[in-house]
């Protein structure tokens, strides 16, 4: 499969994922910080390449602070403010996963929102372990 | 096509046959210089190290001595420019001098960076590869306001 319609799949597996669970953005990335799909509508603009970047370097800052402390591994980050949520898990080694909602959207949904795209990122980029 | 490592040794070898001549008083002068800053004198090392063909190792050392002590490029390149003042050179020799210590200021600026490289990626975990990813996004921002503001001129 070429890498458009690999991204295309996994753009179209994002997008399900959010009308079924009301997320608002879901980008996913590699921990150099490139993107490898994102759907985000809660900004106008798109902003795939600095989320990925940003969630890279979150995600390393965190895992870097629990290795500090003999906490590892990292399970999920979470971001909250009054106007909305963000969680961050890494699917794999080399890739991480950030989804953004609203604050109507329980945490719960946005976990489960996740993972389901860690199965479908999966399953897709063929390293699904059987 | 050369590589750059033997233009930059050709250039020093060129610098040198210029220098030839002075090189035993530039020596003696540098040694003999005293009542100096600790910037000044961390320069005057670096300079004397460099006229004595040994630039490369002392810019290694000295990238590890100026992050020890806090100290920036800016505040290098002045005290260089200090020292030089100090020996009363001939224009020509001076003009030289500064070529040959721009070459290795450019082996230094080289270590500084990948230090930094290397402790922002130490401490925060984060991949060299990732931090260049960040140094290009923030180029290509910059570079767009830059458009921008170009656009905003013209229109």
């Amino acid at each position: 499969m070429n890498s458009t319609a690999t991204g295309e799949k996994l753009r179209h597996v994002l997008r399900s994922i959010m009308d079924e669970t009301g997320v608002e953005g879901m980008i996913v990335f590699t921990m150099d910080g490139f993107p490898v799909a994102s759907e985000i509508r809660a900004t106008g603009e798109m902003l795939e390449e600095l989320f990925s970047a940003i969630g890279a370097g979150l995600a390393s800052l965190a895992e870097n602070t629990l290795k500090n402390i003999g906490m590892l591994p990292l399970s999920r980050l979470t971001i909250e403010s009054p106007r909305g949520n963000i969680l961050l898990e890494k699917a794999n080694q080399e890739i991480g996963i950030m989804a953004l909602a609203g604050p109507s959207i329980p945490l719960g949904i946005m976990r489960v929102a996740i993972q389901k795209a860690s199965t479908e990122i999966d399953r897709i980029l063929g390293r699904e372990q059987t | 096509m050369r590589k750059p490592e033997e233009q930059f040794m050709e250039l020093e070898k060129e610098i040198r046959r210029k220098l030839e001549n002075h090189l035993p008083a530039i020596e003696k002068s540098l040694m003999e210089m005293d009542d100096l800053s600790p910037p000044e004198e961390m320069a005057r090392q670096f300079l004397l190290e460099i006229i004595k063909g040994n630039g490369e190792e002392a810019a290694d050392l000295l990238s590890l001595k100026m992050l020890h002590e806090r100290m920036s490029m800016g505040e290098l390149v002045s005290s260089i420019g200090h020292v030089l003042k100090q020996m009363h050179l001939e224009r020509e020799v001076m003009d030289e001098i500064q070529k040959l210590a721009s070459v290795y200021l450019a082996v230094l600026s080289e270590r500084m960076f990948h230090h930094f490289l290397r402790a922002v990626s130490s401490i925060t975990g984060m991949s060299e590869k990732l931090l260049r990813n960040f140094a290009r996004l923030n180029l290509e921002e910059k570079l767009s306001i830059d458009r921008k503001d170009e656009q905003y001129a013209g229109g």
